[in-house]
């Protein structure tokens, strides 16, 4: 266990009578970065985040936040933790200061001053007088971003964040992210939206069925596969051909070309393979007039981890 | 740890949970409605029950005495215990279950704070408002029962203050019993119909019946009214009664905060 992360959990278990919604857990959040914890809906995201922030108990495992143990010392470890736990809940009939002024209350003193500076960070300072029932979902949410930030937070938890924003506020919400990031806060994102994750992380764990597949910074998951872009004359006989190529695991077309994957296994560099399937492809008769090497989207590489467990299972 | 920093560290907890007492309150007086309907529970029977005493007296004085005096007094302060109940039952279950009804609770809990303090909060908070409410009624009852006793017996000064004390304390029981369990039910809306079902029908049917004296709070509360109806059970089954009444759901109540996921 190390200062270096914010996070650390260690087979961190959760079991609603047979079922297993978070499964043996290792994560490791490193402090300072923008930290994706993305998967489909049930994977069993905002399960972890509650046992994170002593919402419900674990079933086994242990956690560390901000270096302190949990459940047993979760005071002092959340006294420096702002969360927002799937949509942010208000008290309606109280304004969106009162509300911030009922959340202060139950943290230390200064929180109380820090109100006024968090509701215009977030842009609510001109309606925080009004009360929240008046209020749309978007300034709820951000209003659940300035009640986050009464902790002066070294962790921000955000759980599927962008919900409800039209896409300007998706806009602003990251720039926010990026703001709090640069600041030397750690924020840890779940969300099940890959571009979202892509655009505002700097790292990424998978998680699936309650387990987390695979995590690192967002270079690492995307880079270690070799994918070609290839665009030419005769894109079907181009796409049939390549399927049949032995460096080749697979050939998809896309608007862009035909989207080749190299197979992992194959003893050659990508620049040599593209070589390869360039001589190839002219020697059947076909110009090529595209040849790059492409860059995996995490959108691609989360299908591609997701769908294989899918088809493990 | 030295004795300086022990009081320190003390005030600063002491500072702390007068905080969160602020903020239940202020949960509560911001809830019109409930204010509303606490006014018109609490305050309003008193001042209409000597309007209405003293319009009978002035137009047919030969029938009806004179608004004030003991026995007046004891009438309406034992309306004031009866409709006022109603009103420390909302205020109970508004102060136990506000927080979970709206989804604030979690929030709460996310701040790291202890649950057993975000429920102890809840206790002053409420009374807060309820204690303030009483005592208004109670000083619109003592001054008619005095200032409108004309020929007959006005209350004495230790008449009122026992009074006072009785009527404090049989609200705010049902006001403890009603946060209790609201806090265990965690659901506004059952907690209301159980508590008013049994505050309204229930109780006062076995009251009646006289054969469960011995475990009924409200016998035990009319054993300590004063000048009241003699109840066949002895001061001190009664003050265990009553303790027993308020210690047994609020105890339950922060149980179940404490177990609770939030």
């Amino acid at each position: 266990m190390s200062a270096s992360y914010v996070v650390e959990t260690s087979g961190l278990t959760k079991r609603f009578g047979e079922r297993i919604a978070v499964d043996n857990v290792d994560l490791h959040i490193p402090r300072g970065s923008a930290f994706g914890y993305l998967g489909p809906n049930g994977a069993g995201k905002t399960t972890l985040i509650r046992m994170l922030l002593g919402l419900t108990r674990a079933t086994a495992g242990t956690m560390r936040l901000l270096g302190q143990p949990v459940p047993a010392e979760r005071a002092a470890a959340l006294a420096r933790v702002g969360a927002i736990v799937e949509e942010p809940r208000f008290h309606r009939y109280l304004t969106g200061r009162e509300n911030l002024a009922v959340i202060a209350a139950a943290r230390e003193r200064e929180a109380h001053g820090r109100i006024d500076h968090a509701l215009a960070r977030v842009g609510l300072a001109a309606r925080a007088d009004e009360r929240v029932s008046s209020y749309s979902l978007g300034m709820r949410q951000r209003l659940g971003v300035a009640r986050a930030l009464l902790a002066d937070p070294e962790l921000l938890i955000l759980d599927e964040p962008t919900n409800g924003l039209d896409p300007a506020g998706i806009h602003e919400f990251r720039g926010m992210i990026r703001g709090l990031v640069e600041e030397g806060r750690t924020v840890l994102l779940s969300s099940h939206l890959l571009d979202e994750v892509e655009k505002i992380c700097d790292a990424v764990a998978i998680v699936d069925h309650g387990r987390v597949v695979m995590q690192g910074s967002l270079a690492e998951l995307k880079g270690n596969r070799q994918t070609i872009l290839i665009g030419s004359s005769d894109g079907v006989r181009a796409q049939a051909l390549l399927a049949a190529h032995p460096a080749v695991r697979s050939a998809a077309k896309t608007p862009e070309g035909i989207r080749v994957t190299l197979r992992p296994d194959f003893p050659v560099m990508v620049e040599d393979a593209a070589a390869d399937i360039n001589r190839f492809l002219v020697e059947a008769g076909l110009a090529v007039h595209r040849l790059e090497p492409a860059h995996a989207s995490l959108e691609e590489r989360f299908l591609e981890i997701t769908s294989r467990l899918g088809v493990a299972a | 740890m030295s004795t300086a920093s022990v009081v320190l560290e003390s005030a600063q907890s002491q500072a702390r949970f007068r905080r969160l007492v602020g903020a239940e309150l202020l949960k509560l007086r911001r809830r019109r409605a409930l204010v509303a309907a606490s006014l018109a529970l609490i305050v309003a029977p008193m001042v209409v029950s000597y309007v209405v005493l003293a319009i009978l007296h002035a137009v047919n004085g030969a029938k009806y005495g004179p608004a004030g005096g003991v026995e007046n007094l004891r009438g309406a302060l034992q309306l004031l215990t009866q409709i006022g109940a109603v009103a420390a039952v909302l205020i109970g279950v508004n102060a136990g279950g506000g927080d979970l009804a709206a989804g604030v609770f979690r929030e709460l809990v996310v701040t790291g704070r202890a649950r057993l303090a975000l429920f102890a909060a809840r206790i002053p908070g409420g009374l807060a408002l309820l204690l303030p409410l009483i005592a208004v009624a109670w000083a619109i009852a003592a001054t008619a029962s005095a200032a409108l006793a004309g020929s007959g017996e006005a209350p004495g000064a230790a008449l009122l203050v026992e009074y006072a004390a009785w009527v404090g304390l049989v609200l705010t029981v049902g006001f403890l019993l009603a946060l209790g369990v609201s806090s265990l039910l965690g659901s506004r809306s059952t907690s209301i119909g159980v508590l008013l079902a049994w505050q309204l029908a229930v109780a006062p049917l076995l009251l009646q019946s006289g054969r469960l004296d011995a475990v009924l709070v409200g016998a035990a509360l009319r054993r300590i009214e004063p000048g009241g109806e003699s109840v066949a059970i002895s001061p001190v089954t009664a003050i265990l009664l009553i303790a027993l009444w308020t210690i047994v759901p609020l105890a339950a109540g922060a149980w179940r905060t404490q177990t609770r996921d939030a």
